[in-house]
């Protein structure tokens, strides 16, 4: 059962390219202009509608590059929303979250809103015609893991050999071109 | 291991007065060692008020369960790569003097963790899959501001309250300090009510609050605020089980946390010049084809559909 299960899956991702570099499909939670740069000042290049379907290409700051019907511009990333990924199975198994990438916003936010509930049987795949259901073998991290969890002192150990102080940070993030900021935190926050 | 691991929890309790602190008289007449009511309410606040040192090491009790069930990965390169990233972040919060220690857990889901002191767990999954170093930094700078406000400790002191100083009541019924059996006995409460923790998560407000002040430390530490929002975006849009499974159930729905960012920080800090998206050493290192989130299914999963 665990191996057909860690065959399928390294046979879907060979056919599968990596997703970097990769769209991803999003929908706009807030009307507004698309820009030629990612600057709130910058030339308009078009306008997108509340709910419309987008693809997300790149991002950059606060702002995401998207393309929709053939246009192309920068929005803010708060305006934007991605869909639900598919689980894997392909188009079959997630019905209309595919097909209605195009149709109107209200099954956008249907989608987003339902989403976090939605059951979901976890780490099984199910076998296209077979209807067979596998474990693939994934490590994950769940509430059982934890509760059954026996402490592990030489791990601890070896986490606090890990530390590097403050100075060596520092040199690292000077040398990497990071510069501080003085920024307050937001009222009410504290 | 046991009988230094329980040391340590006895320490602890000890420096917070618990062991000093005989119950209150609902617990009464346990051979005469029962005193003042008014030591209920000392117990109360004693998880709130432990010095730095018990803190610590409480932390490092607590990180132990989490490394129980998930090991640190080899891989010293990445190791070495979130120290430094999370100490710079470190050094930008209002703790900046615990000795933060950070480290990435074998596990290819998408979660993180802190713990008392200055503790911080991240997942391979997110260390991995994160678009850029400022995704990365948006999550270590969360979990930094859990422990700048002591969210965990004040969640302990919530569940164990009464609870511990009924424990310890039944202790001095049974032996002296010092036996090896109250130390053990005590210990395991503490690591029972840190697995709960872990397994039920922080209130609500706790992880609002951590996102507010998360995007804040990143831009203070020359991070584009929005890596945070780029992971929240990638969380709401996970099916709700399988890789994002713990933490949904853990934390807030990520589109309210989205939404209340939102809210909260606006534009307000896109006037900041500078800030860095991504660095090369980062993108060296992190590894999505491993485990890859939006769109390559290496971890297959089936999803009933409602309605």
């Amino acid at each position: 059962m665990r191996s057909i299960g860690l065959v399928l899956a390294a046979a879907i991702a060979l056919l599968t390219p990596s997703w970097l570099g990769a769209a991803e499909r999003a929908f706009v939670i807030r009307a507004g202009d698309l820009k030629q740069q990612p600057f709130i000042d910058a030339a308009g290049a078009g306008s997108v509608a509340a709910n419309q379907a987008v693809s997300v290409v790149t991002r950059q700051g606060g702002w995401v590059r998207v393309e929709s019907n053939g246009h192309s511009g920068w929005m803010r990333m708060l305006n934007v929303r991605l869909e639900t990924r598919a689980p894997a199975g392909g188009s079959t198994a997630t019905g209309s979250s595919t097909a209605s990438s195009s149709t109107s916003g209200s099954a956008s936010s249907a989608r987003s809103l339902s989403r976090g509930s939605a059951p979901s049987s976890g780490s099984l795949l199910r076998t296209g015609s077979s209807g067979k259901t596998v474990t693939t073998g994934v490590k994950g991290l769940d509430e059982s893991n934890i509760r059954g969890s026996t402490p592990d002192e030489a791990q601890v150990a070896a986490l606090d050999a890990l530390a590097v102080d403050s100075t060596e940070a520092a040199s690292h993030a000077a040398s990497s071109g990071l510069k501080e900021q003085s920024v307050e935190y937001f009222k009410g926050s504290r | 291991m046991r009988s230094l691991r329980s040391a340590r929890a006895l320490a602890v309790l000890a420096m917070a007065g618990l062991l000093s602190a005989p119950a209150s008289a609902q617990f009464g007449g346990l051979g005469g060692i029962v005193r003042k009511a008014q030591t209920v309410q000392r117990a109360g606040n004693a998880l709130r008020d432990i010095g730095e040192a018990e803190e610590i090491r409480l932390g490092g009790d607590l990180s132990g369960i989490i490394l129980g069930a998930a090991p640190l990965i080899q891989d010293q390169a990445k190791q070495r790569y979130v120290n430094r990233l999370g100490r710079w972040l470190a050094s930008h919060c209002e703790r900046a003097n615990l000795p933060w220690r950070f480290g990435i857990i074998e596990s290819s889901d998408l979660n993180a963790f802190s713990m008392p002191g200055g503790y911080v767990l991240v997942t391979r999954g997110m260390f991995d899959n994160a678009r850029s170093e400022s995704e990365l930094a948006g999550v270590l700078a969360h979990e930094i501001a859990h422990v700048v406000k002591k969210h965990q400790l004040n969640a302990l002191q919530k569940s164990m309250g009464n609870g511990a100083l009924r424990d310890i009541s039944g202790l001095y019924g049974v032996g002296r300090l010092g036996g090896g059996g109250i130390a053990g006995r005590i210990a395991g409460k503490l690591l029972q009510s840190g697995r709960e923790l872990f397994a039920r998560g922080l209130d609500k407000a706790d992880e609002y609050e951590a996102d507010q002040m998360g995007v804040v430390i990143a831009a203070r530490s020359g991070y584009s605020p929005y890596g945070l929002v780029g992971v929240l975006q990638t969380l709401a849009a996970e099916p709700a089980d399988g890789r994002y499974g713990l933490m949904s159930r853990t934390h807030p729905q990520a589109a309210d946390r989205l939404t209340r960012l939102d809210g909260t920080m606006g534009t307000r800090l896109d006037r900041l010049a500078g800030l860095v998206d991504d660095l090369p050493g980062f993108a060296r290192l992190r590894n999505p084809g491993a485990a890859p989130v939006p769109a390559a299914p290496t971890r297959p999963r089936t999803r009933r559909r409602r309605g």
